[in-house]
């Protein structure tokens, strides 16, 4: 009788081992190259936003715009166009440069979208809410200068198990008074995935 | 008299005017009434969402679930499969369904029990009719 409990723990013991070496999950630090199945992954993202903050702070439009206007441009982010044959959230390689624009503060960043919206509500409740001492003004807020906006596309070849994958991401600032366009970056990825 | 009206609206006209600028304050877009009177009719609906998280999710591509999910396809056919041809088991049968005869329908004639294209009397008469049909 003492055996053969011995042998049921031992064999849940077993069976509880095995399981978990199945299940793992460990945190690795955000920066490791990891790849596994040759999709969009953080990794391009990120290659994406440093080589855009790169060349949207460093390039002549910027000293164009100072040396004309004595202030720094004000821009808001316009819609990214996935054409791409994958999933892409733009949302993670804008939301990078847009950090640089303001941590850099050679560029200046306006609300655009729902969330401009969202604040539009709250300041029209404010209006029979709040008390006049704190009730924010319609008319005031900032204009932008530029729009950036931009697009995302793909080329797939494959043939059995290989396929190469070139993806080139495309962001452009355009002048929204004159339409001019004034800035063009771009990021361009190749992969070589075996199957 | 109509010099006294004209006055009257200049007059008007100077007051209303004075008013907005008082109104504005310096760099005020003239036209906020606009936008406050569009956002005053939508404020409600813009700030419903204010403190919640807005789940905007989408599925990303899982190996071993899509390896799931086409399993169970495959389960959910093969039951299908299997409860018709329980459903039909005696349908296409004769003895169980005397209606059937060969091709699912009875057109009253030619797919009955009681049609036979190769029937003659010199079979039957000859005694072989068993042996050939």
């Amino acid at each position: 009788m003492k055996s053969k409990h011995l042998t049921f723990a031992l064999i849940a013991l077993l069976g509880f081992g095995v399981q978990s070496c199945f299940h793992n999950v460990s945190r690795v630090d955000v920066d490791k190259e990891m790849d596994i199945s040759g999709s969009w992954n953080d990794v391009d993202s990120r290659m994406t936003s440093d080589a855009m903050i790169t060349q949207v702070l460093e390039e002549d439009w910027l000293r164009n715009h100072m040396a004309a206007k004595k202030t720094q441009p004000v821009v808001i982010v316009g819609a990214i166009k996935n054409n791409s044959h994958e999933h892409i959230n733009a949302e993670t390689f804008c939301k990078d440069i847009e950090k640089s624009f303001i941590q850099s503060k050679k560029v200046r960043l306006v609300q655009g979208g729902e969330k401009r919206e969202e604040i539009r509500g709250e300041r029209a409740d404010q209006q029979n809410n709040s008390s006049v001492s704190t009730m924010k003004k319609w008319g005031l807020e900032v204009g932008a200068d530029y729009m950036l906006q931009g697009s995302i596309n793909s080329i797939v070849d494959a043939y059995k198990r290989k396929k190469v994958v070139y993806y080139q991401v495309d962001l452009e600032l355009t002048n929204l008074e004159t339409n001019e366009v004034v800035w063009i970056g771009d990021k361009k990825i190749k992969k070589y995935v075996k199957n | 008299m109509k010099t006294f009206k004209y006055y009257l609206g200049g007059l008007g006209l100077l007051l209303s005017s004075a008013s907005i600028a008082q109104d504005l304050v310096p760099d005020q877009n003239p036209n906020y009434k606009v936008s406050a009177d569009y956002y005053d009719a939508k404020k409600t609906e813009l700030t419903a969402n204010q403190g919640q998280t807005i789940q905007n999710t989408y599925t990303a591509y899982d190996w071993t679930t899509h390896k799931a999910e086409v399993k169970q396809a495959r389960q959910d056919r093969r039951y299908e499969m299997q409860k018709m041809r329980y459903s039909s088991r005696y349908r296409c049968r004769y003895n169980a369904n005397p209606y059937y005869y060969g091709n699912g329908y009875n057109n009253g004639y030619y797919n009955n029990n009681f049609y036979n294209p190769y029937y003659s009397p010199l079979w039957y008469g000859a005694g072989i009719y068993s042996f050939i049909f």
